[in-house]
């Protein structure tokens, strides 16, 4: 079966996660890491103005009592900011103003009398010791962000790999709908027992394949159950039927009886193949021989001219293990398929151990190439109506004989059906009848 | 066939197709005696027998029909033929390994009914010792004078229709000597299943079938000794000389 292109990006989840914590963590680290270092600068700066502010302190106490200068400090410096004077109202009020980026400058300023007595000091902030700091909260930030990125990614890609089993689990209960074990919790399985959203999700599409299952179940059962109880009462109207004279209305009896007589049996055989208990009971057989014997058998029973259906065997016979039984059922359908809906003649070809069917008919139609053989399918007028369970049937037995089968078109028209047997042929042994 | 009709035992528990099925069979010139029960046809197996042939559906109330062969067996070699549904393949192989010659599967053709039930009787008929000579052409230098071959501890005298095992006896069903005097017609030749088929039961030639030969070949292996039969694999089988 051939379904859109799976190639997504497997990663973009586990990617994204591990991202955006990473991206957070540098954010966060980076703020907590400047508030420190600029709450150490300010700190440091009201350090430096205490200090300045006590040394003007001594400074006027000492110009007070003794009048002179001291702590280099100078009287009416003209350098003092207008802005630093203009604080200094009332006799005896101090101030200090920092100046400055890299490098500040730092004024104190205080009122003596009508004379202004000042200091003036710069000093660097960001000394050694800040840059020691700064390097530690880098350094501290930098694992942080190493860690937190492990941490999340590691916990990311646990979320990924069971997102990514679940779907894997899906996908393969997707693609075997008739598997007797669909309806087990596969999923759950997959993804382990965490209690989390991807175990919720995985117990929610479990449930939604069970009832699924269940539903293909019953339904099976039902078709199995009504062909099972048509089987007695059209047994008994063949029987009767057969006893009827040759006259025309009981030929038209007999042969609708026979006709409702093969549909039940078709039915049934669909559904042991539906249960899946059907195995192949497997001998060494010459291949040609198997086919001619289906072809033989397929134009005997219509009736039909036997030039309508060729045979030709290309190169050597091979013997193939198989089971000739529903090899011949498999290949005596494909036949009589190609001759309803197809159109003659009806070539079968034998090469190696792969037997493809011809016919140049209109071929197969687009919904029955993507989709396989269904039951019932509603065919195209055009197609002899059909009632489609021949393919079906056919499908399924080559399926049981690991041989699936490969419908398609042939380039000059006509529908062509391969079927390659698998292997454990012996080459060159004959049949010995 | 013997100026004296059949009489046959027929088994079937939906009364119409055991209607109809009489019918035909008395069509053909069968005395038919039916039963719907497995229980009631071993009575009247008991009560209104001798019977030449007996076909039976494999499912029936009372009795099924694959005991009811094994019932029969116990007392008679009888030509015993099953009806099977087609999807109890397993059930034709209980039924075979009970003692059954034949089976046909239902909804089965009337006119391959009547073939199997020809080719199980005439089967049982050329069994009857009396001085026929023996079945087919006798392969060349291969009978004994006096019809008698050996094969191991085996001698089987043509003439008699006698298998001996160690000097004794041996019981085989019509179907069972039919198919030890095939393989016996040519030992150590490879017989395949299809030409066993066509020989010894009147298959036609493209007929198949999975279970016929194998299990009569093990109902017959179980009494001459395994060892007398060889199976060559995916060919057939051969009687050791």
């Amino acid at each position: 079966m051939t379904g859109p292109v799976r190639r997504r990006p497997r990663t973009g989840l586990r990617l994204r996660i591990a991202a955006t914590i990473a991206g957070l963590v540098v954010v966060t680290v980076a703020a907590l890491g400047v508030g420190v270092h600029l709450l150490v600068v300010e700190n440091r700066v009201r350090e430096a103005r205490v200090a300045a502010d006590e040394r003007l302190q001594a400074a006027l106490e000492i110009r007070a009592a003794t009048g002179l200068l001291s702590f280099d400090a100078r009287l009416d410096d003209p350098g003092v900011p207008a802005e630093l004077t203009a604080a200094l109202a009332r006799d005896g009020a101090r101030a200090t103003l920092v100046n400055g980026r890299g490098t500040r400058t730092i004024w104190a300023a205080g009122r003596s009398g009508d004379r202004v007595l000042s200091t003036v000091a710069t000093f660097r902030p960001v000394d050694a010791g800040v840059r020691d700091l700064d390097r530690a909260l880098v350094l501290a930030g930098l694992a942080a962000v190493l860690l937190a990125t492990l941490a999340g990614g590691l916990s990311a890609n646990r979320l990924s790999r069971r997102l990514r089993l679940a779907a894997r689990t899906a996908r393969g209960v997707a693609d075997t709908p008739d598997d007797p074990a669909a309806g087990t919790p596969a999923l759950r399985a997959a993804v382990g027992p965490g209690e989390d959203e991807v175990g919720d999700l995985a117990d929610a599409v479990d449930a939604m394949a069970a009832r699924l299952a269940q539903r293909l179940r019953a339904e099976q059962r039902f078709t199995a159950d009504v062909a099972h109880d048509l089987r007695t009462p059209v047994t008994g109207l063949l029987t009767a039927a057969a006893l009827l004279d040759d006259s025309r209305p009981a030929v038209l009896v007999r042969d609708r009886a026979e006709a409702l007589a093969v549909l039940v049996e078709e039915l049934l055989e669909v559904a042991r193949l539906d249960s899946g208990v059907e195995t192949a009971e497997l001998e060494h057989v010459r291949l040609p021989d198997v086919v001619a014997r289906a072809v033989r058998r397929s134009t005997d029973e219509a009736d039909q001219a036997p030039d309508e259906v060729t045979l030709q065997v290309v190169g050597e016979p091979v013997v193939v293990l198989t089971d000739p039984r529903r090899l011949q059922r498999v290949l005596s359908n494909l036949v009589r398929n190609a001759r309803q809906h197809g159109a003659p003649p009806v070539e079968v070809t034998v090469d190696g151990s792969r037997v493809v069917v011809r016919d140049h008919g209109p071929g197969f139609d687009a919904p029955l190439l993507g989709s396989g053989p269904q039951r019932f399918r509603s065919t195209a007028p055009g197609r002899g109506g059909g009632h489609g369970l021949g393919l079906v049937i056919a499908a399924g037995q080559a399926a049981v004989l690991g041989a699936p089968l490969q419908l398609g078109n042939a380039e000059d028209g006509g529908a062509r059906v391969v079927l390659d047997l698998p292997d454990g042929r012996e080459p060159g042994q004959g049949r010995a009848d | 066939m013997s100026e004296v009709a059949t009489r046959l035992l027929l088994v079937e528990d939906d009364p119409v197709i055991g209607e109809a099925t009489q019918l035909h069979l008395e069509r053909h010139g069968y005395q038919v005696v039916r039963s719907t029960d497995g229980l009631d046809a071993w009575d009247r197996w008991r009560s209104e027998g001798p019977f030449d042939l007996v076909l039976s559906d494999i499912m029936l109330p009372g009795l099924d029909g694959v005991s009811l062969c094994r019932r029969v067996r116990e007392v008679s070699t009888t030509p015993f033929v099953l009806v099977s549904a087609r999807t109890d393949a397993l059930d034709v192989v209980l039924g075979l390994e009970a003692g059954a010659d034949d089976y046909v599967v239902k909804p089965f053709d009337v006119q391959v009914l009547l073939a199997r039930l020809r080719s199980v009787a005439r089967r049982a008929e050329r069994l009857v010792p009396a001085p026929v000579p023996g079945p087919g052409s006798a392969g060349p230098g291969s009978a004994a004078p006096g019809s008698r071959q050996q094969f191991g501890d085996l001698e089987l005298d043509r003439e008699a229709l006698e298998l001996r095992r160690a000097g004794q006896p041996v019981s085989l069903t019509p179907t069972e000597m039919r198919l030890f005097l095939e393989l016996a017609e040519s030992p150590g030749v490879v017989l395949s299943r299809a030409t066993l088929l066509q020989r010894v039961w009147d298959y036609g030639e493209w007929d198949e079938d999975p279970h016929l030969v194998n299990v009569h070949v093990q109902r017959l292996r179980a009494k001459i000794g395994a060892e007398r039969i060889e199976t060559v694999r995916g060919f057939g089988f051969k009687l050791r000389r």
